[in-house]
């Protein structure tokens, strides 16, 4: 019983938001958040798709570990 | 660049856990890998057990699929949905101290599934053989990866949550729910258990559990992984996002119900049987929208794959997706299943999904991924992720399809009746003809094995590359 109660309210909530899809727009921006962090990726695929990201994060330099010093500190 | 290199305070996303789960991710694929094929050995040359009991197939086989599954997959899983949920919520995990807990306890768990196996201390439940203080620490660590990943999605600054991470997340809720629910059971010592079901229902409650790790593990998890690295590697966004989510909704809603296809013919009461074949046929259809979103992601860009063997991983393994999620609802078919039942062909179709998808889109996603984490422009070598690549698909070929004839060969010759209603073959004879598929098998397994090995070397030059030659790894400016 508890099992058909999960199953119908994954069909329901699934139903309802399948319906309620944002706006072409909206649904345009959000397929291209895996972009939307990474400017080089992002004129990438402008070039290639003439799709442009609205909102790209400008990158900041972020720290790797130490080669030289490379134990397991990965 | 090289004053980049910092101290990981300044770091803006927690890159550090999702290193080491890359490369613990490396080391148990070698070793889950190098312990099946020397149990694809052992079925050559049976001798190779030495009679010793804790190398026995029986004993080494779980540690196998133990490792392939929560070591090799599970820290490919946890090291992408880390990855994959900081980048597209724009937020560093929620909690560093946490993420080390995750690490560490997931390792422990893989340490103490490696021991205890050998030493025979089994639940005798296939992937759930851990014995009961296992499952409770295991239990425990995967609320903490819960924790962290809603948490950072809690704290995202992007407002819409990216297809991706529904994925994953469900990945994370039904794989807690269903590893709880099966490893319910009575200790009766600090290693002995004993199941809180019995009967058909225990083996109903086993198969829900056992497809739905097939299901949410295997192939949600990974779908998780495929939209946010096929998209990346390809250039292009996914081919259809409206696609992507009614992919989700239709695949998490079907998957948790095809369980009883693993009980066909067995004491499950035949409705449940039914139940579980319709389910399984009607799989096919979101497994396959997932798959035509990932390829039509292509569209246009085909001609990368000429030069780019990342992006062919990832397409080939999409591939072997399509032809896997095809075959096992074509198997879970009562009549099919009657001849399929039993022999090398399910063996054959689990590594087909097993190689062919699960670790082809893990290796392309981690060749993806390693030079960005240590801040490299690409792999050290090209040139060796192809020969991996040719390796891997190759091996899986010969894998596969020594495994069809054999399961196919196995299934007739166990039905073939006389005139007279007796066997027409006996057991043995059947295992003799089986002989040289299992050859074949021990090759592709190898070779596919051997290829990991390229990949840790790769990996290994491009981690210990110069300092001079590595960059600044890019990520946001998160203030």
């Amino acid at each position: 019983m508890l099992m058909f109660v999960c199953g119908l309210a994954v069909l329901l909530a699934g139903s309802y938001c399948c319906i309620h899809l944002p706006d072409a727009e909206a649904l345009e921006q959000a397929a291209l958040l895996p972009f939307a962090d990474d400017p080089q990726a992002a004129r990438s695929m402008s070039r290639a798709t003439g799709r442009v990201c609205q909102e790209v994060v400008s990158p900041a330099v972020e720290p790797i570990p130490r080669a030289e010093t490379w134990a397991f500190e990965a | 660049m090289t004053d980049a290199i910092l101290d990981d305070a300044a770091c803006a996303y927690n890159y550090q856990v999702v290193r080491r789960f890359t490369l613990m991710t490396l080391f148990w694929g070698v070793l889950g890998m190098g312990m099946g094929v020397f149990i694809a050995a052992q079925l050559v040359w049976p001798a190779l057990n030495f009679d010793l009991p804790w190398i026995s197939f029986g004993r080494i086989r779980p540690i196998h699929t133990n490792l392939v599954i929560f070591a090799f997959g599970g820290g490919a899983l946890f090291a992408t949905s880390f990855y994959v949920v900081q980048r597209t919520c724009q937020a560093r995990l929620i909690s560093d101290a946490l993420a080390n807990f995750v690490f560490w306890g997931w390792q422990a768990a893989i340490v103490a599934m490696l021991v205890s196996y050998p030493l025979g201390y089994t639940t005798s439940k296939e992937y759930a053989e851990m014995e009961w203080p296992i499952a409770i620490w295991v239990t425990l660590v995967w609320t903490v990866y819960a924790y962290l990943f809603f948490g950072t999605i809690a704290r995202r600054k992007i407002k819409h949550i990216y297809v991706g991470n529904w994925f994953y997340g469900a990945f994370i809720v039904v794989t807690g729910m269903v590893h709880v629910i099966n490893h319910a059971a009575v200790p009766v010592s600090l290693l002995k258990s004993y199941s809180a079901y019995s009967g058909a229902t225990d083996a109903m409650i086993q198969w829900w559990y056992g497809h739905s790790v097939v299901g949410f593990i295997l192939s949600v998890g990974f779908l998780g992984m495929m939209y946010y690295f096929v998209p990346k590697q390809a250039d292009r966004p996914i081919y259809s996002y409206r696609l992507s989510i009614v992919h989700f909704w239709a695949i998490i809603s079907i998957y948790i119900w095809a369980g009883p296809h693993h009980l066909h013919y067995t004491a499950l009461p035949d409705w449940a049987q039914s139940l579980g074949m319709a389910m399984s046929i009607i799989l096919l259809a979101p497994s396959w929208g997932g798959m035509i979103n990932g390829m039509m992601t292509l569209s246009g860009a085909w001609h990368k794959l000429r030069t780019d063997p990342i992006l062919r991983f990832l397409v080939v393994s999409l591939a072997f997706y399509g032809m896997s999620t095809f075959e096992g609802p074509m198997m879970a078919i009562k009549t099919v299943n009657a001849l399929s039942h039993y022999t090398d062909w399910t063996i054959g179709h689990v590594h087909a999904g097993a190689l062919g998808w699960v670790a082809m889109i893990s290796i392309g996603t981690l060749y993806h991924m390693i030079p960005k984490l240590y801040g490299r422009e690409q792999m050290h070598s090209v040139g060796l992720i192809n020969a991996h690549f040719w390796l891997a698909t190759i091996g899986t070929v010969l894998y596969i399809a020594s495994m069809w004839v054999n399961g196919i060969t196995q299934g007739l010759m166990w039905r073939a009746i006389n005139d007279d209603g007796t066997l027409t073959y006996s057991f043995v004879e059947a295992l003799e003809a089986s002989h040289p598929g299992y050859i074949v098998r021990l090759i592709g397994g190898s070779t596919f094995a051997s290829g990991m090995l390229l990949m840790v070397y790769n990996t290994w030059r491009t981690v210990r590359a110069d300092a001079r030659d590595r960059q600044a790894v890019s990520t946001p400016a998160l203030a």
